[in-house]
C-alpha cells in the first residue's frame, strides 16, 4: 500500500477545500486518522467545521480508497513523485505558510537546498527588455547556486527558468495543472529540461488540466517556497501582482524592476515600488541584497573595450533609453548602413540588445 | 461557292493563324460552324446573321457550313464573328476574294453591324505577325493597345460596312498611326518615398531589397505606414524594358484588363489581392485559363497584406511561380504557362490585435494567440523571405520634425546601378540577381574575408542565428555591397545584413 494513501483520499475527495482537509487534519492529527474515526465523530466535528453539504459528508463517509488508489497508481506510471508534508524535501517555507498544500506532486528532483530559492516572475506578455530582465536574473542567481522558482508560464516565467538553464543553474517550475501537463505545450522542450535540472512541483493532481482558478493558487506556491520574489515586469493586469499579494502577506521580500513610466507593460512594477517594494536598479543588486559575494567587476570595464563610433551608438542609445535605429540615425548624424553595422557588432559583443525593431543596453 | 479568311486564335499568350473557311451549298438554309468552336464562336452565328442583315447586306439562304482550320485545335473567343461574317460576304459575291487576300480579320459584332474590342488583342497581333501576316483590320477599341507593335499594318474598323467599302475598294481606312509609342514610354507612377517621413531604416532595407529582387516581409502594428511604403517600391525599381512592357501587356491583354483610357501597361505593376483571394484568382485559372495576380505582377510587385490571414493551401500555391517564374495552369482547354516573375513583398501585424509589443497601446491578445499568429508563416515560404524588417510607428514629432526624406529616384539610381552590376557578373549563369544565388554560385560570387567569416561565427553564437539564415544573410551582404560599388563584401557590409534578419532573433520569441 502506498504511504500517502491516506493523504491521497483526503486531497482528492470531490467537495472538500484545502482549508477543511487542513483542520480536520489538526484536529485528528493525520489523515490515517481522519479515515479511521468512526461515523459519529466524524458527523460531530462536520457540525463544527461547518460542513453541511450533504454529499460532500457522503464521500467522507463512505471511506473509498478507490480514487486515492488510481491516483497512486497514475502517479508510479507517470514518474510522478509525492511529496508529504514531513518528507525532508518538502520545501521548508511552505510548511509556515496559511495554508500548505498536504500533498505536492512532482517530476524531477528536489533538493532541501532547493527551499533557499527566489522566485522570479511577470507577465506572460511581456517586451523584449522584460524577457532579458528576467533571463539575466536567472543567469544571476544560478552563478551563485540558487535555484530559481517561476511559473513556466509564457514571457518572464519561461524567460528565468531559461536563464538559470542556460548557466547550468537549478530551477523549479510551480504548475497550475498536473504534473504530467505542459501548460502552455509549446514549452514542452523546457518542461523537460527543468526536469532534468530541478523539478516541476504542482500540488494539483495528475491529470488536472489548466483551469484559470488554479493559478492564483498557485501562485501562493511560488511565493511560499521561495526565499524572496521578484517581479521582473508586470503590467495593470498582471497574475504576478497576486504572487506578490501572497508574498507580502507571507511576510516575504518583494522586489520589482522598475520600467519606463509610459509603458504599460511596466505600470504593475512601478506601482509595486510605489507601495513598497525594493526596486532592483541593476542586475547585480540581487547578489548583494541576499548577502552573496559580488564578482560582479566588468561593469565599468565595458566601455574601454569598444571602438570611437562603437562608444558614440552606445552613449546614445544609453541617452534614449529604447532606440530604433531611426532615432540612432537622428542623434548620431551617421546613415543606416553605419548604424545597422555598428548595432550588430555591438550586438556581437553582448552589449546591446535588439528585439521588435528596439534597441536597448543588455550590460 | 467557297471562301477562305485569315483570322487567329490564342492559347494562352501563344498566337495561332486560323483560317475560316466559308461554303455556301444549296439545301435547307442553315448555319453549322465545325472545327471545335467553343460556346462563344458557335454563338456567334446569331450575331453574324443579325449583323449582316443589320448593315443592308443580304443574308444568303443557303446551306452555310463554316470550318475553322486547323480543325484539331480548339478556338475561343469572340474574334472570329467579323472573318464569318467577311466570309460569307465573299462566298455571296458581295466582296472580291483576292481584295481580302492580305488581310487578317478580328472583332466582335454587335447585332447592328457595330464592332467591338476583344479581349488579348495585344498578343493576337504580335502572335500573327511573327506568323507572316502583315496586315490586319481589328476593331478600334483594340487600336491603341496593338499599335505598339511594329511590322504589322493595322486598320482600326468601326462598323461591317466601313469593312465591306474597304475591301470593295470605296473608301480609303487610313492605316493607324499609333499615338501609343508616347505613352508606352511614359511613367504614370505617382507615388514617391520621400511621402515617407521618418521610417530611413525601412527605406534603406526596401532599396535593398529592390536591388536585388528580395522578398520582405514586415512586420509591425496598424498605422506604422507598411501597405504605404510597399506601394511605392515597384517606383524604385528601374525602367521596363521594351520588352518586358510588351510582356506584362500582352498578359493584361488577355486578362481583359486594358481599356481605351489604359491601352498598353508601360510602368512596373503593384498588385496587392485581398486574403481572400481563391487559388484560380492567385496563380491563374477558368475554364480556358486567363493569367491569374502571380502574372499580373509579371516584373512588378506582388504585395500580400496580413499575411497570416491568407490561407494556408494559398500561400503554398505561391511556391512554384516564385521558384520558376513561371505558371503552368493545365484545364480541359489546355496546357497554359504564363509568365511569373515578381518581387514578393508581405507584412503582418505582430498579433491578431495588432499591438503587441507597442508601448503606448495595450494589447488584448493572448500569448497564444500571439504565438499561433506567428506560426502561421512558418515553413517553406518563410525559407523564401529574404528580409525581415520590424516597423516601429512614428512618433508625431519625428513625423513633423524629420526633413524630406530619400526620393524615389534618387534611390532609383542607385537600384539601377546595383541591378546593372549583377546582371554584368552573371552573364554566363542562368541567375539575373543576387536573390536567385544557389549555395555552389554563393561560393563563387560571395567571398568573405577571415575577419567577416569570423565575425559571422560571432554572430551565430552570440545570436543563436538559424542555420539557413547564413545563405541569406551572405545574399543580402552581396547585394548591400553591389549597392556600395563594392566588388568585395565587407565586413560591414555583413554587419548590416545580420540586421534585416530580425526572425532569426531569439528575444522574439518564448
Amino acid at each position: 500500500m502506498h504511504e500517502a494513501l491516506y493523504e491521497l483520499w483526503l486531497t482528492t475527495l470531490s467537495g472538500l477545500g484545502l482549508r477543511n482537509q487542513l483542520k480536520l487534519l489538526e484536529i485528528f492529527g493525520s489523515s490515517q486518522a481522519v479515515y479511521e474515526q468512526p461515523k459519529t465523530t466524524l458527523m460531530e466535528s462536520f457540525r463544527a467545521l461547518d460542513i453541511i453539504d450533504k454529499s460532500t459528508c457522503d464521500n467522507l463517509l463512505q471511506r473509498d480508497l478507490l480514487t486515492a488508489e488510481k491516483t497512486a497508481q497514475a502517479c508510479r506510471d507517470r514518474g510522478i513523485g509525492i511529496l508529504r508534508t514531513k518528507d525532508p524535501c518538502y520545501p521548508q517555507r511552505l510548511s509556515a505558510i496559511y495554508d500548505p498544500p498536504i500533498l505536492l506532486y512532482y517530476k524531477g528532483n528536489l533538493l532541501p537546498a532547493d527551499g533557499e530559492g527566489v522566485a522570479v516572475v511577470g507577465a506572460r506578455k511581456a517586451t523584449p527588455y522584460g524577457k532579458w530582465i528576467s533571463e539575466e536574473l536567472g543567469k544571476k542567481l544560478a552563478e551563485y547556486g540558487v535555484t530559481v522558482i517561476s511559473g513556466m508560464a509564457y514571457g518572464i516565467d519561461s524567460a528565468s527558468h531559461r536563464g538559470a538553464l542556460a548557466a547550468g543553474g537549478r530551477t523549479i517550475a510551480v504548475l497550475g495543472c498536473g504534473p504530467d501537463i505542459c501548460y502552455p505545450d509549446s514549452n514542452r522542450g523546457l518542461m523537460e529540461e527543468i526536469q532534468k535540472n530541478g523539478a516541476v512541483i504542482s500540488e494539483f493532481p495528475p491529470g488536472m488540466p489548466p483551469l484559470a482558478t488554479n493559478f492564483p493558487r498557485r501562485n501562493r506556491l511560488i511565493s511560499g517556497m521561495a526565499r524572496c520574489l521578484i517581479i521582473a515586469e508586470a503590467g495593470l493586469a498582471s497574475g504576478s501582482l497576486i504572487t506578490a499579494e501572497y508574498a507580502l502577506e507571507q511576510g516575504k521580500d518583494v522586489f520589482a524592476v522598475p520600467g519606463n513610466i509610459n509603458s504599460i507593460y511596466s505600470v504593475g512594477t512601478n506601482k509595486l515600488i510605489r507601495d513598497g517594494a525594493t526596486p532592483l536598479i541593476r542586475i547585480a543588486d540581487i547578489a548583494l541584497e541576499l548577502g552573496l559575494e559580488n564578482r560582479d567587476q566588468q561593469q565599468e570595464s565595458t566601455l574601454i573595450k569598444l571602438g570611437h563610433d562603437e562608444k558614440i551608438i552606445y552613449q546614445a542609445i544609453r541617452n534614449l533609453g529604447t532606440g530604433s535605429t531611426d532615432s540612432l540615425c537622428r542623434a548620431t548624424g551617421k546613415s543606416v548602413p553605419e548604424v545597422h553595422a555598428l548595432v550588430t557588432i555591438l550586438e556581437i559583443k553582448g552589449i546591446v540588445e535588439t528585439a521588435q525593431g528596439k534597441i536597448f543596453i543588455a550590460k | 461557292m467557297f471562301a477562305k479568311v485569315l483570322s487567329g486564335t490564342l492559347n494562352g499568350l501563344d498566337a495561332e493563324v486560323i483560317r475560316v473557311e466559308v461554303d455556301l451549298a444549296n439545301g435547307l438554309p442553315s448555319l453549322q460552324i465545325v472545327g471545335l468552336p467553343d460556346l462563344s464562336v458557335r454563338e456567334s452565328k446569331e450575331r453574324i446573321r443579325a449583323a449582316i442583315s443589320n448593315s443592308g447586306y443580304k443574308f444568303p439562304a443557303k446551306r452555310i457550313t463554316i470550318n475553322l482550320a486547323p480543325a484539331n485545335t480548339k478556338k475561343e473567343g469572340t474574334q472570329f464573328d467579323l472573318p464569318i461574317a467577311v466570309g460569307i460576304l465573299a462566298a455571296t459575291g458581295a466582296i472580291r476574294q483576292d481584295a481580302m487576300k492580305s488581310y487578317a480579320f478580328v472583332g466582335e459584332l454587335s447585332l447592328d453591324g457595330r464592332i467591338r474590342g476583344i479581349r488579348g488583342a495585344l498578343p493576337l497581333v504580335m502572335g500573327l505577325r511573327n506568323k507572316g501576316v502583315t496586315a490586319m483590320l481589328l476593331p478600334s477599341a483594340n487600336a491603341a493597345e496593338a499599335s505598339v507593335i511594329d511590322g504589322v499594318h493595322l486598320y482600326p474598323v468601326r462598323h461591317l460596312t466601313e469593312v465591306v467599302d474597304f475591301l470593295l475598294g470605296n473608301n480609303d481606312l487610313a492605316n493607324y498611326v499609333p499615338e501609343t509609342r508616347a505613352q508606352f514610354d511614359q511613367k504614370l507612377i505617382s507615388e514617391d518615398f520621400s511621402d515617407v517621413s521618418g521610417q530611413e531604416t525601412i527605406k534603406r532595407a526596401l532599396q535593398i531589397a529592390a536591388s536585388a529582387s528580395h522578398n520582405v516581409l514586415m512586420i509591425g502594428p496598424p498605422g506604422s505606414g507598411k501597405t504605404m511604403m510597399a506601394r511605392r517600391i515597384a517606383g524604385i525599381l528601374p525602367d521596363l524594358t521594351y520588352e518586358e512592357k510588351l510582356e506584362v501587356t500582352k498578359i493584361y491583354s488577355v486578362a481583359g484588363e486594358l481599356s481605351s483610357k489604359r491601352p498598353v501597361i508601360s510602368e512596373r505593376q503593384f498588385r496587392a489581392p485581398h486574403h481572400t483571394i481563391t487559388a484560380s484568382a492567385l496563380v491563374g485559372g477558368g475554364h480556358s485559363p486567363k493569367p491569374g495576380e502571380v502574372s499580373l505582377s509579371h516584373h512588378g510587385v506582388l504585395y500580400f497584406d496580413e499575411l497570416p490571414e491568407f490561407n494556408r493551401n494559398i500561400l503554398e500555391l505561391l511556391r512554384q511561380p516564385m521558384e520558376d517564374e513561371k505558371i503552368t495552369i493545365a484545364r480541359s482547354g489546355g496546357i497554359i504557362t504564363f509568365p511569373s516573375r515578381f518581387m514578393f513583398v508581405a507584412s503582418m501585424n505582430p498579433c491578431p490585435c495588432g499591438y503587441f509589443g507597442d508601448i503606448t497601446h495595450e494589447c488584448t491578445c493572448s500569448m497564444g494567440q500571439v504565438h499561433n499568429y506567428m506560426a502561421k508563416i512558418s515553413g517553406p515560404l518563410f525559407d523564401r523571405l529574404d528580409l525581415h524588417l520590424e516597423i516601429l510607428p512614428v512618433p508625431y514629432q519625428a513625423l513633423t520634425r524629420s526633413p524630406v526624406g530619400r526620393t524615389s529616384a534618387e534611390m532609383r539610381k542607385e537600384v539601377e546601378a546595383a541591378r546593372q552590376i549583377q546582371l554584368e557578373r552573371y552573364i554566363k549563369e542562368t541567375i539575373s540577381y543576387n536573390s536567385q544565388l544557389t549555395p555552389a554560385m554563393l561560393r563563387k560570387y560571395c567571398v568573405i574575408d577571415k575577419a567577416t567569416r569570423d565575425l559571422m561565427e560571432h554572430a551565430f553564437e552570440r545570436l543563436s542565428l538559424s542555420a539557413r539564415a547564413y545563405n541569406k544573410i551572405i545574399k543580402l551582404a552581396r547585394s548591400i555591397a553591389d549597392l556600395a560599388g563594392v566588388e568585395q563584401i565587407q565586413l560591414t557590409h555583413v554587419a548590416e545584413a545580420i540586421q534585416y534578419r530580425s526572425l532569426d532573433k531569439k528575444y522574439r520569441g518564448l
